[in-house]
Parts: structure tokens; C-alpha cells; sequence
């Protein structure tokens, strides 16, 4: 019967995906495509209204807001705060300057000398992206190491005598075009960008951005390697800050060192804030914005000015950390949504018939038939070898021995419940698993693989997935969109393609179907509720297909119903998909109900280990619970 | 007048008008009723101020309609106006500086027995009034003045107030006391205030609700009117000057040069018969404002020249500009040389010509043979060095150390210890200019270092400002306050009575200035246009006699200049020792004649 | 020999740690980064200013300075940085902000030209067989006892102490009942002052104009960064990078360094393995 049901959803699925995935990306491009028909549109009317000196302003805070986006895609997406773009647009900048000052001159070479531009940039970015996120850099080490960036520029700039121009700046012949020519150039290169920034943030390498600014360490934990996806992007954001900054100097025709320093590269901030962080749009109607207005006020009101801009940035981190632009789109749909909800009556009394929901569910999820089909030929197989073997493991903090030579084995189709009081390590001890940086002593093999000192990330791909205490899923992000983030480590993620779908392994689209998920593929992470939450990240752990799954306390805070359905899955796995379970817990009646095999903790110790009919009931497990000690 | 009349404000239509045939107003309109405070805001050279004249009535207006407290006061001449019971505050100084505080007063009541009661009304707001009644007015602080202004106008109880920039140049305490005076003024006795502002601050605290909107209103009508350009269109000189950044500490002093040459232009009838329009701009001390500020001046407000005062990077983004626009540009800064353009022109000086007499007067006369040379790391210091350089080398000097300073390091600890370490005769430095003169020198002193200092980089502000620190240091220059002759003294005199408290101390780098529009308007009336290619041919023969000497431009674009030199006392005055004569700036644009 | 390299460093460290100090106490207890270190270092510089107008003691511009700065960094953390704390990265971008503000009321009152400043002291003295400024041998004693004032402070008062446990546990603190808000408060008013000083001490080596402050602030960042939230491991490193500094500047290239403390930081923090 129930199989039954699951076979007619997925038929409905089959036939709406191709609509709805053709209507979504007919959304997507129309979105584009209308933004920038409206954009051209204006670009080539304003020059009858606004004079040339608006035009040139214009022209000016376009380049700008081109280097604005990089700190948003940068900082707004991937929670990344970098002082350092001006030093891009700076290369940019000096890199064309020097070149047509010195070596070339004529069309081509200065489209070379762009391109040599952004390739140097991309350099200096990869390095700098480098020596900022390794494995345990804080967010604070990249704000110093894009601090120091320009810093070092200008110094080299101004240092470089008659070459760079030090501090008279460096003119250059430039090809003289008008300013509406101009306008038409920085214009047309903005809205280029901004598709470009717009197509990949919204597909699903842009996804993983905002999981990494959400939450880096369950990115991590998800095997993706945050660091190398953090570099790339900086590489990237380089070369476009310097791509605007050699087409700024093409413009302005002089460079000068105030084009990299240091307070441009906090104005670069500010107008990011101001504007909104990680929406594109405010970048660039704050970058805009700000120059146009200091360019009408400014001129008279310099001082003024700025003390207004100091204090408008200070509100606006305050009271409105998303920035202006979002702000006014809530305020304008605050006074939009009657009307709107007026409309939306109307439809859903039209689509009234269907059951809420379903379709939802139908478009999204499907099942990953080989892997399917691969786990079923592992049922039966022997279970000779164990997936899990820890070897004398000890953990120390300081002078606090937080685990002391824990030597452990785990078997396929093994559920394997450890229990001890609070502060026994045993979450510790999960963190050994995971992450081979942890422990002080000893070796852990994972299906007969010695983890060494290997990253989260490397664990999971030798098969060890965990799961955390407390939830930890991605607030900003759709449950559709974690999941989806959550098997980018197995399919490679598209920078422009969005997908629609997402192909779970069937142990985590049961962990969804049963608890309700499917209904809710829509909503925010952060909206659900504390057991949704709990069912998605296991969901999210599970497609990763893992052989060892580490679960810390996977029914904290659930309710009966919830416990009994995330404990029929968890059998489930382990009889069927013969996973190896280690799980932390607390309710000895869950642990008793599911677990096949009983680990005891007590400071650090194994104390007992066996079959739980062996030992579920021993006095010593009821004395450790009580807080007596044994 | 009967009560309704009285309820009336101001109300102005479609009012047209300008100086002599050139517009600046065109179809203004508003209403303000009793008791309202509207700001006018809006950039220099806007109309604002005309608006305010062709109100009372010191302009006519060429077309529209003036309404004033219910009268039509169209055309009808200011002293009839100001009996209505308007008083006008203009923004020029119009204190009678020889009248005492109370003859200044009493010349606005037309009724002589209400004096005292009217002046213990008003002297409850200005209290320094009572005590100063017999002093002369002209030697109130400039902040006294405005005050005084202020009580003239209130006394006589106006019902409207016109007030032309009232707190330019004014201490924020002092423009909070007026503010407060003005609230009063209005809440008590309903009077209606027209305010022009550059200071938004202080506008905008008087200006809230339905002025508000009137006040963007004003915006609008006096953004959106350009100025057409008709028969006798005023000659534009756009002034592009650090207004903000690391320039705004001397660019006041370039703008009141500037204005001081144009009051004096205009006084003669202007250039060939067409007035003299000064256009600040603020090239925001670098390349980019600057590249704004040119285009701004050159092609919405159609400037026949620039004149100005700049740093390197920002002259080096606006020639190219004028170059192509075919504008002349007269450059009025010193600065590192070989800057060429057919259309640029420099008054100043370049490193050839004051580094040689100081290095040579340093060596006969305070016998220095062995030198230390410190220089900013760039390229104006670097520059300044090579040329000192040089000189030693023929004069048979030895130099012990050279050492360059990163940009915008304060801290010279290494680099005195080097200089003790060396123990030369003398040292010749060039810093950046400003503050890092002052970090140099405050460290050389606390080190205990005391052999002659040759400095290419002081000026007379900044050694004032380092008190004592720059005590003793010689220095060349083309123009000090203290040169003494009559056209000096005459331009500070000048300077003085026009802007009195507000003045900024004439200096090396505003005078040129003056000098500069001058040479401009010789150059014009010779050339009988402001055609630019006819210009840039007679400006070469033009000699402008002004407060630094014989001035002409006539060795490729650059100008031989009387050259003095200068010491810096113990309280930081400087004081001219000496006049080297006029000095050739060598081949700076080889390829120019 | 070497007497002048060794006063040059010694008295160098002394001058940087009397800067940083402030921002260390605010981000060890903080645990936010005050970019607006810079413009209270310029409150400071502009107390010796107004000293000199009112014709007072150039040691009076010690008090007027700490005092002040005390002042201003309470308004801004009352009405800026107090529910920020939750979001660390943000308290970044509104003290950054903060400088803004604060530099450019500087400037709209005072102007952007330099400042005259009465110095206490100018003369230099003989240490050593070489003559040497006085007035940076003072400051080398003024770091120390600084130093051991804010020690004695941290770890032998009550408000020290309270500090230390809200660094080391502040869940716990509050469960102590520690109104930790009032630590903060207390704490960034001290930093703040202590920046103040900072700038009032360094006065009569520099100009006073309102941009002086970011070259120490980059400077001072950089040393709290690698000191973390110790004073000892703080004069160390102002001795070690500060000595770099001066060792660079004057036997190798100037360009370098002056960039020594930044490059120095950058690698240090990337390749320190112990990590507190």
C-alpha cells in the first residue's frame, strides 16, 4: 500500500519537474533579461535629461559599484569582510597605467594590458586567499590580511618613484571618448557584472556561499572544502575589482595611489552596508547613491558630508544590519501586501483542489536509484571487517584528559549507543572520529583508512558523517536548498545552472518523508520548527551516504511521535542500508529501543562495551545515571 | 497698514533677474506665510543672494511679481521695502566699522525715542552690547559683528527677516546662540525669516514641516535654472581646489585670493566691460575630484579659464582635460617641474629656482660643507632633493647621508639616529607637505640636534602651527607675508578689510593666485577675447607687478620669480632675511617656446 | 656601539605599546576590535591642543585627555556598541564607522591644518656616551608604568577581577551574578581613555591634525592581533616587531620598513601553531 502511494508521487513528479524547472528558469532569465531591458533603457534616455557632469559622476560610481559587488559577493554572500578589494581595483588600476604609459599603445594591447590586469589580480588574490583561509584562520585574520593589502599597495606605489608616479599620480594618453561614450562603457560593463554576479549567486555554487557564511564548520562536516571554494572566490573578485579599477583608469585617465588604499577599501564597505549586504542590488544603488549625492553636496558640504556618511553607516550597522535597499523593499511591501494577499486569495481558491504541499514535494525530491540499488547488494554481505576502529584515541585539553586511551570497533549494521554521564567525553569522542585534527593520541580507522590528521572534510569522504548536538543547519537557506548543499559534495555544483531538484539517497529522503519535510521544501531553515530542524540536518548527514554515521543526540528536544519516527529510520539504516551508527544519547529508554550494542563512558574511560542484552540493565549503567559514581 | 495686510508673508512670482543683462533667476516662485522659516539652499553662484537683492529691491526684477506682508513691492526701492518692517542681514560685512556699537544701532530705528527700550529688549539676547555701546565697531571679533548685525535687524521688531549666510565663518557656539535668537524671534512675534544657507546644519534646524518641502521646493527652482548665457556673458574662471582633503588647510586662502582679484576686476568695470565670475570647485585634493571638477567647471559652467592651486596627481588629471577642451590653465602651485602643455601655465615656482640660493647661502654663510639630506619618500621630495643635490656638488659640498621616509610613517627614529651617527654640518630636508615637517622637526629637536636646517618644504602656516619646533630652520620662497613692499602691503590690507575675521592668512601657495587672474585679465584685455589660442599667446607677455615682484611667464610657460629667503623664529613667525632677485626656471618644457 | 639602535628600540616599543594598550584591553575583554582606536588617539592629540589654548600645563592635557576620551567612548558604547556585542564582525564595521564620525567633527570644528601643541619637555639628554631625547626615555617609563597599572588593575582590584572572569566565562560570570553590561561599559570606557592618553602622550613627537590616527591604528591592530589578550605577550611584541621595525628601517630599506609590523603580523598569524 505504501509503496504503492510512493509510486504514483513520483510519476506526478516526472511530469510537473519539466514544467516547473522550464517555468523557473524561464522566471530567472525573464528576470534578467527584464532588469536589464529596464537598465539599457535608461542608460541610453538619460543622457537627453541629466547633463555631463552627471553623466561623469555616473560613469564614476558605476566602476565604483563594479568593486562594490565583489565585497558583496565576497562579504554579503560568504561573510568574508575584506578591506582589500581596493588593492584589485588598484592593480587594475596601475597595472593599464604603467602599460600604456610605458610599453604599449593601440586597441589591442590596451585590451591586453586589461587582461594582464585581471590575470595579475587573480594572482595576488589567489595568494592572498591562500595565506587567509586555511583550515582554522578566524574571519578576524582575513579582515587584517585585506587590511594589510593596501596598505602594502600604496606603500609600493608611492615608493615607486617616477615609475608608478608615487604620490603625483600617473597619466596616461588614453583614446579620447566622450563622456557619454563613457557612460555607455561603465554602464554597459556594470550591468554585465551584475548579470554575471546575479546568475551565479543565485545557482547553486552561490547556494553553497551563503551555507559557508551561515554555517562554515557544518560545510565542513558536509565534505566540502570551504577553503579551496573561498580562494577560488577571491581569485575571482580580484580579477573583476581589477577589470573595473583598468577601465577606471581608462576613464579618469591618471591613476594614483588613492585608488588602493586603504580608506577606499572601507568606503567600499560602506557603501556595501549602506546599500544592503549580499543582495547585489543595494551594493550598487548604495555605491551610486553615495557618490551621486557627495557629488551635488559634497562640493560644498565636504566635512558635513561625511560626518553625515559616518553616522548614516553607523545607524544602518546598528538598527538596519541588512542595509537600506532590503529595508525599503520590506516598507514597500508592507504597503503591497494587501493588495498582494487580495490576489493570492484568489488564487488559492482557484488551485483549492490540490492537497498543500504535495506538489512541492513531487517537484523536488527523487530517489538516487543506483545508490539504491547499490546499498541493497550490500545487505547480507559479511561483516568481517569493522568500518570503525579506534586505537588507543586520547584527547587532552591543556591539563584537562578529556579522554584517555579509548580503543573501541564498529561493525556494519551496528548500532552502537554510548552513554555516560555529562563530561564523560563523549562527544568528544565523536569529534575524534570526524575530524583527525582532534585527538592528542592514538589512531583512528575509518573502513580500514588511518584518518592521520586530516580535515573534517577528508574524513567524510573516507565515509564518516556526523551530526551535531544542537542543530546546525543553514538558517538563511530553504530546507530544499540545504539538502541540495548538502549533496553539492557528491554532484559537483554549477556556478550558473540552478537546479530544481535534488537527488537524495534513499535512507535521507526517507529521513524527510517521515517527518514531514516534504511539506515544508520551502520554508526557511530558520522558520522550522526545533524537530524539523533535528530530521533535516540527519537528512542532510545522510546525503552524504555515509558507512559511519555519528549522531549526538539526535532526539534532543523532540517530541515522542518525532523520537519513534527518527528511531524507526535510524533501525531502518542499519538494517537495510547496513550503516554503522554511533549515537550519543541520553534517554536510555530510546538508546535500549534501537541500539544493538552498548558503549559505557565515564571520565574518559570505556567502562563497559557489549550487546546490549548483555548490559542494559547492569546496576553500574543504572548507578552512573543516578550520579553516583561506580 | 490694517490687520489684513499684516497676515500676509512673502510671496514671490515667476521672478526673473540678474546683474545687469545676465540672468540668474529665472521663474522663481514661492509663498511664505507669517511666522514660517524658509531656507534657501543651493551652491555657490545659484542666485541665492541675488534672489534676496531683487526681493528688497537693490536689483530690479526683469519680469515676476514681489509681495511682500500683502504690499506689491515690485520694483519699489529697497529703503520703501524696508519700511514695511523688513530688515535685511547681507552676507558682506555692513557694519559701519567707524561708528560706535550704538551709532550703528540707532542708524536702523527711525523712531530715536524707543532706543532704550527697544536695546534692553534686544540686548537681553546680546548682552556685550550694553557694555561695548561706545566702541568702534570695527574692532569687534567677527563673531561681535554678526551679533551686531543681528541686533540691528531685531531691532526695529521686523515682521520679516532676510538673512544672507549669517553663521559663514562663525564659531559653533555662536551660531547656536543665533539659532536660538531666531527660534525666539519667530515663536514670540510671529516673524517670518528667510534664510540662506550653505550651512545646512543650522538651516535645517530652523526649517521643519511644510517649510521643508518649501525648502526643497527653493532647491529645485534654483537647481534646475542654468545659467543662459546671453550678450554679456561674465567671464568664468572655474577655481578646481582641494576644498576637502589634505588641501582644505590652505584652499580657503586660494578662494579668498581669487575673490579678492575678481572684486578688484569687477570694480574696474571687469574684463573688456564683461564681469568677473569666481567658480570654486572642490577637487577633493586628488585625481578623481579632480577629474570631476575640471569637467564640471569646463562644461556646465562654461569656464574661459582655470586658475588654481592643486596637488601634482590632481594637475596631472585635469590637464589632459583642459588640453582637450581647449581651456588655459594657469597653475599657481609650486611644485616638483617639467609639468608642459600648450594651454598649462605656471606663476609658481619650480626646485631650480629656490634650491640652489638657499643651498648656496647655507655654505658661504653658515659655512656648511657636510651634509645630510632627508627627503618624503616621493616624487616632489625625491625631486627637491636630487636639485639640492646637485647644487652641493658644484658649490664642492660633501654629502654624508641620503634617506627617504615612506609616505605617511610619523615616526623618524631611524633616520635621526642615522643623522647623529653621520654628525654633518647641516641638514637640507623636504618632507610631504604640512604635518610631516612638523613630526621631523619636533623629533630632530627633542634629539638634541642643532646644526643649521635648510628646510625646502616649510611654509609660513605650518611653521606657526609647530610653535617653536621649526625654530631656526632657513627656507626660500617666492612670496612670505613679510616681503616688504608697497603692492604686499597693499594686498594684505586689501585681504583684510574684505574678509576681516573670516580672513585666511595670505600664503605661498593663495597669493599666486591673485597674481594669477590678474596676469589673466591683463592677458585678455590685450588679446581683446577670451578666445583660448589668442590668449595662450599674449599670456607669455603679460607682466603682472604684484606682491611677490615683476611677474611674467615668458620662459616656456614657466615664470623667473623674485626668490627670498626666509627664517622661521622662536614663536614660529618667519621672518624674510633676504631678496635674491628675480630667478630663471631653466628648460622646464623644452619643446615650448 | 650600539647604544642609539638599542634606545631606538627600546624607547620604540615603549611608544607602541603605549598605543596599543587600549584596544588590547578592549578586545581582550570585548572581545571586539575598535577601529575607532585611531580617532580616540586623535582625541587625545587635540586634548594637548586645547591644553595649550587655555594656557594650562602640558601635563594637564594627560588628565583632560583621558578624561575625555573616557567620556566620548562611554556615549558610543551606550549608544553604539552596546547590543552589538552578539555580532562581532558588525562591532568592526560601527566602530570603523564611529571613526568616521568622531575625525570629521574633528575636523569640521578644528579644521584639517596642523595644530600647535605645548610640549613639557624638548630637551634631550646624554645616555651612554650619545645624547638622546628625553622626552621618548619618559615615555619608555610611562609604558611601564602603564603597564603595571593596568596589570595591578586587571588582577588586584575588584573591577579586574570581575573583568577577567567575563574573558574567561561569561555565561558563568552572569550566573555570578556579574552585571557583565556594566563591565563592558567600564571596559570600553578605559580603553577608550587609554587611547586618549596615548594620543596626548605621543603629541609632542608629531603634528596634531585630525588624520593621525590610522597609521597607529593599523599599527596597534596589528600588535594586539599577535599579542592576543596578554600585556606581557603585548610588550613583547610591540619589542620584537617594533624593534624589527626600527632594525629595518635603519640597516636595510625604509619602504620595508615602515610595512615591517604589518608583514611581520600577517605571517606570524599564519603560521603560529598554538592558537589561544
Amino acid at each position: 500500500m505504501a509503496h504503492h502511494q510512493k509510486k504514483d508521487v513520483l510519476m506526478t513528479a516526472s511530469r510537473t519537474l519539466a514544467e516547473q524547472i522550464a517555468s523557473f528558469w524561464r522566471r530567472r532569465w525573464l528576470a534578467i533579461f527584464g532588469a536589464s531591458v529596464l537598465f539599457v533603457a535608461f542608460l541610453l534616455a538619460s543622457p537627453m535629461v541629466l547633463g555631463e557632469y552627471a553623466q561623469q559622476i555616473l560613469s564614476q560610481a558605476f566602476f565604483f559599484a563594479i568593486a562594490a559587488i565583489t565585497v558583496d559577493l565576497l562579504w554579503g554572500y560568504t561573510g568574508v569582510l575584506t578591506f582589500g578589494q581596493s588593492a584589485f581595483f588598484g592593480i587594475g588600476v596601475y597595472t593599464v597605467a604603467i602599460a600604456l604609459a610605458y610599453y604599449v599603445d593601440g586597441a589591442l594591447a590596451t585590451a591586453g594590458a586589461i587582461f594582464a590586469a585581471m590575470v595579475g589580480a587573480a594572482l595576488v588574490g589567489a595568494a592572498v586567499g591562500w595565506l587567509s583561509f586555511w583550515d582554522r584562520a578566524t574571519p578576524i585574520y582575513v579582515a587584517i590580511v585585506t587590511l594589510a593589502l593596501p596598505v602594502v599597495f600604496t606603500q609600493i606605489i608611492l615608493s615607486g618613484g617616477a615609475y608608478t608616479g608615487s604620490s603625483s599620480g600617473l597619466p596616461i594618453p588614453v583614446p579620447f571618448l566622450s563622456i557619454t561614450e563613457w557612460y555607455y562603457i561603465a554602464g554597459g560593463l556594470l550591468l554585465l557584472v551584475a548579470i554575471g554576479a546575479y546568475v551565479f549567486v543565485s545557482s547553486d555554487a552561490g547556494r553553497v556561499l551563503v551555507a559557508i557564511r551561515e554555517n562554515e564548520e557544518r560545510c565542513r562536516y558536509l565534505g566540502l572544502n570551504t577553503s579551496r571554494m573561498k580562494i577560488h572566490l577571491m581569485t575571482a573578485c580580484s580579477a573583476i575589482a581589477a577589470l573595473s579599477g583598468a577601465f577606471y583608469v581608462l576613464f579618469s585617465s591618471v591613476a594614483a595611489h588613492s585608488y588602493g588604499d586603504f580608506v577606499f577599501g572601507t568606503e567600499l564597505v560602506v557603501w556595501t552596508a549602506l546599500g544592503g549586504r549580499g543582495t547585489l542590488i543595494g551594493p550598487i544603488l548604495g555605491t551610486v547613491g553615495v557618490n551621486y549625492v557627495s557629488a551635488l553636496l559634497g562640493g560644498n558640504l565636504p566635512f558635513i558630508w561625511l560626518l553625515f556618511v559616518g553616522f548614516a553607516f553607523v545607524l544602518v550597522v546598528v538598527y538596519l544590519p541588512q542595509g537600506l535597499v532590503p529595508a525599503i523593499g520590506q516598507g514597500l511591501s508592507t504597503l503591497v501586501r494587501p493588495i498582494r494577499q487580495l490576489l493570492n486569495g484568489g488564487w488559492n481558491a482557484v488551485a483549492a483542489g490540490a492537497p498543500p504541499g504535495a506538489a512541492g514535494a513531487a517537484v523536488a525530491l527523487s530517489s538516487t536509484a543506483d545508490a539504491l540499488g547499490q546499498r541493497r547488494s550490500m545487505i547480507g554481505a559479511p561483516d568481517e571487517a569493522p568500518v570503525l576502529e579506534l586505537r588507543d584515541v586520547g584527547m587532552q585539553y591543556g591539563s584537562l584528559v578529556a579522554l584517555h586511551g579509548v580503543s573501541l570497533k564498529a561493525y556494519r549494521g551496528e548500532v552502537v549507543g554510548i552513554i555516560g554521564p555529562n563530561g564523560a567525553g563523549k562527544t568528544t569522542l565523536l569529534r575524534c572520529i570526524a575530524d583527525g585534527r582532534e585527538r592528542s593520541t592514538g589512531e583512528v580507522l575509518i573502513n580500514g583508512h588511518r584518518i592521520d590528521r586530516l580535515p573534517p572534510q577528508r574524513c567524510v569522504a573516507l565515509g564518516v558523517s556526523r551530526k551535531f548536538q544542537t542543530p546546525n543547519v543553514f538558517d538563511a537557506l530553504t530546507v530544499l536548498d540545504c539538502l541540495r548543499v548538502a549533496r553539492s559534495y557528491r554532484e559537483p555544483t554549477s556556478p550558473w545552472r540552478r537546479s530544481r531538484t535534488v537527488e537524495l539517497p534513499e535512507p535521507a529522503l526517507a529521513a524527510v518523508e517521515v517527518s514531514g519535510l516534504t511539506t515544508m521544501l520551502n520554508e526557511r531553515a530558520s522558520h522550522l520548527s526545533h524537530g524539523a530542524k533535528q530530521a533535516l540536518e540527519l537528512a542532510m548527514v545522510l546525503a552524504q551516504e555515509p558507512t559511519v554515521l555519528l549522531l549526538d543526540e539526535p532526539t534532543a528536544g523532540l517530541t515522542r511521535d518525532e523520537r519513534a519516527a527518527i528511531g524507526s529510520v535510524l533501525t531502518e539504516l542499519a538494517q537495510s542500508h547496513r550503516l554503522c551508527i554511533l549515537l550519543i544519547e541520553h534517554d536510555l529508554d530510546f538508546v535500549r529501543d534501537i541500539s544493538t550494542r552498548l558503549v559505557v563512558l565515564h571520565m574518559g574511560r570505556v567502562l563497559l562495551d557489549g550487546p546490549l542484552s548483555e548490559i542494559a540493565d547492569s546496576d553500574l549503567i543504572r548507578s552512573i545515571y543516578v550520579g553516583g559514581t561506580a | 497698514m490694517n490687520a489684513a495686510v499684516a497676515t500676509r508673508g512673502l510671496a514671490v512670482a515667476g521672478l526673473e533677474g540678474g546683474y545687469g543683462s545676465s540672468p540668474v533667476l529665472h521663474e522663481v516662485s514661492f509663498d511664505i506665510g507669517p511666522g514660517e522659516v524658509f531656507g534657501v539652499l543651493g551652491k555657490n553662484g545659484m542666485g541665492k543672494t541675488t534672489l534676496l537683492k531683487t526681493i528688497v529691491g537693490f536689483l530690479p526684477p526683469r519680469r515676476g511679481q514681489v509681495e511682500l506682508l500683502g504690499e506689491n513691492v515690485t520694483g519699489w526701492p529697497p529703503y520703501q521695502v524696508t519700511r514695511l518692517g523688513v530688515s535685511y542681514i547681507p552676507q558682506e560685512k555692513s557694519i559701519f566699522q567707524d561708528l560706535s556699537v550704538e551709532e550703528n544701532l540707532r542708524l536702523a530705528l527711525r523712531e530715536p525715542s524707543r532706543f532704550e527700550e527697544r536695546l534692553i529688549a534686544v540686548a537681553g539676547w546680546f548682552p556685550f552690547l550694553t557694555a561695548r555701546r561706545q566702541q568702534r565697531a570695527g574692532t569687534l571679533s567677527g563673531g561681535e559683528q554678526k551679533m551686531l548685525l543681528m541686533a540691528r535687524a531685531l531691532l526695529t521688531r521686523p515682521r520679516l527677516v532676510l538673512i544672507d549666510e549669517i553663521t559663514e565663518g562663525l564659531q559653533p557656539a555662536v551660531i547656536t546662540r543665533l539659532q536660538d535668537i531666531l527660534a525666539e524671534e519667530c515663536r514670540t512675534h510671529g516673524t517670518t525669516i528667510v534664510l540662506i544657507e550653505q550651512n545646512v546644519g543650522f538651516a535645517l534646524r530652523k526649517v521643519y514641516g511644510i517649510q521643508l518641502l518649501l525648502l526643497m521646493l527653493a532647491i529645485s527652482i534654483l537647481a534646475v535654472a542654468p545659467v543662459r548665457s546671453q550678450q554679456k556673458k561674465p567671464v568664468v574662471i572655474a577655481i578646481p581646489v582641494g576644498l576637502s582633503g589634505v588641501n582644505s588647510v590652505v584652499a580657503p586662502a586660494v578662494v579668498q585670493s581669487a575673490q579678492l582679484a575678481a572684486d578688484e576686476l569687477n570694480a574696474k568695470g571687469g574684463i573688456l566691460g564683461q564681469p568677473v565670475r569666481v567658480v570654486p570647485l572642490d577637487d577633493e585634493s586628488g585625481p578623481a575630484g579632480a577629474v570631476k571638477a575640471f569637467n564640471t567647471g569646463i562644461r556646465q559652467d562654461k569656464a574661459d579659464v582655470i586658475i588654481t592651486m592643486e596637488t601634482s596627481a590632481a594637475r596631472n588629471a585635469g590637464t589632459p582635460i583642459a588640453e582637450r577642451a581647449k581651456v588655459p590653465f594657469i597653475y599657481t602651485s609650486f611644485y616638483e617641474g617639467r609639468a608642459c602643455g600648450e594651454y598649462l601655465f605656471v606663476n609658481a615656482w619650480v626646485p631650480e629656482q629656490v634650491v640652489p640660493p638657499l643651498i648656496k647661502f647655507m655654505t658661504d654663510e653658515k659655512k656648511v660643507k657636510r651634509w645630510f639630506a632627508v627627503g618624503s619618500d616621493y616624487a616632489f621630495g625625491r625631486g627637491m632633493i636630487e636639485a639640492a643635490k646637485k647644487t652641493i656638488k658644484d658649490m664642492g659640498g660633501t654629502i654624508l647621508g641620503e634617506e627617504y621616509q615612506p609616505l605617511q610613517q610619523s615616526d623618524w627614529t631611524a633616520i635621526i639616529s642615522k643623522i647623529r651617527a653621520a654628525n654633518p654640518d647641516g641638514i637640507i630636508y623636504s618632507t610631504s607637505g604640512g604635518g610631516p615637517n612638523i613630526d621631523f622637526l619636533k623629533q630632530l629637536k627633542a634629539a638634541g640636534l642643532t646644526m643649521p636646517i635648510g628646510s625646502l618644504s616649510i611654509d609660513e602656516l605650518t611653521a606657526e602651527a609647530g610653535g617653536n619646533a621649526a625654530e631656526g630652520v632657513y627656507y626660500t620662497g617666492d612670496y612670505f607675508t613679510g616681503i616688504d613692499n608697497p603692492e604686499n602691503k597693499s594686498f594684505l590690507e586689501a585681504m583684510k578689510k574684505k574678509f576681516g575675521a573670516e580672513l585666511k592668512t595670505p600664503n605661498a601657495l593663495s597669493e599666486q593666485e591673485y597674481d594669477g587672474l590678474h596676469a589673466y585679465a591683463m592677458a585678455v584685455e590685450r588679446a581683446g577675447s577670451t578666445n583660448a589660442d589668442a590668449i595662450i599667446k599674449v599670456l607669455p607677455t603679460v607682466v603682472f607687478k604684484g606682491p611677490r615682484g615683476s611677474v611674467q611667464m615668458n620662459k616656456q610657460h614657466h615664470a623667473p620669480l623674485p626668490i627670498y629667503l626666509a627664517q622661521v623664529q622662536a614663536d614660529g613667525k618667519t621672518r624674510v632675511l633676504k631678496n635674491f632677485g628675480l630667478i630663471d626656471p631653466g628648460d622646464q618644457c623644452p619643446k615650448l617656446k | 656601539m650600539y647604544t642609539i639602535e638599542l634606545l631606538d628600540v627600546v624607547t620604540t616599543a615603549g611608544i607602541l605599546y603605549i598605543v596599543a594598550l587600549g584596544l588590547l584591553i578592549v578586545y581582550g575583554v570585548l572581545k571586539i576590535i575598535n577601529l575607532a582606536h585611531g580617532a580616540f588617539l586623535v582625541l587625545g592629540s587635540y586634548a594637548a591642543v586645547i591644553a595649550t589654548w587655555l594656557d594650562w600645563s602640558p601635563w594637564s592635557a594627560l588628565v583632560i585627555a583621558l578624561v575625555g576620551g573616557a567620556a566620548v567612548g562611554a556615549v558610543a558604547e551606550w549608544r553604539v556598541l552596546r547590543d552589538l556585542y552578539v555580532r562581532p564582525l558588525d562591532t568592526i564595521l560601527a566602530t570603523w564607522g564611529l571613526n568616521i564620525i568622531i575625525v570629521q567633527s574633528i575636523t569640521l570644528y578644528f579644521g584639517r591644518e596642523i595644530q600647535f601643541a605645548e610640549s613639557g619637555v624638548t630637551q634631550a639628554v646624554s645616555v651612554g656616551g650619545v645624547t638622546y631625547s628625553l622626552y621618548r626615555l619618559i615615555l619608555l617609563l610611562i609604558a611601564a608604568v602603564l603597564g603595571v597599572l593596568v596589570w595591578l588593575l586587571m588582577r588586584r582590584t575588584q573591577i579586574g577581577i570581575v573583568a577577567q572572569a567575563v574573558i574567561m566565562n561569561e555565561e558563568l560570570a552572569q550566573a555570578l551574578g556579574i552585571n557583565t553590561r556594566l563591565v563592558r561599559f567600564v571596559t570600553f570606557c578605559l580603553g577608550a581613555g587609554l587611547a586618549s592618553l596615548a594620543g596626548a602622550l605621543i603629541t609632542p613627537l608629531v603634528s596634531v591634525h585630525p588624520n593621525l590616527g590610522v597609521p597607529w591604528l593599523i599599527n596597534a591592530f596589528m600588535l594586539v592581533m599577535v599579542a592576543g589578550v596578554s600585556l606581557g605577550n603585548l610588550a613583547l611584541a610591540a619589542l620584537i616587531l617594533g624593534g624589527a621595525q626600527v632594525l629595518v628601517s635603519s640597516y636595510g630599506n625604509p619602504v620595508l620598513g615602515s610595512l615591517t609590523i604589518i608583514i611581520l603580523a600577517v605571517i606570524i598569524l599564519r603560521f603560529r601553531t598554538i592558537t589561544t
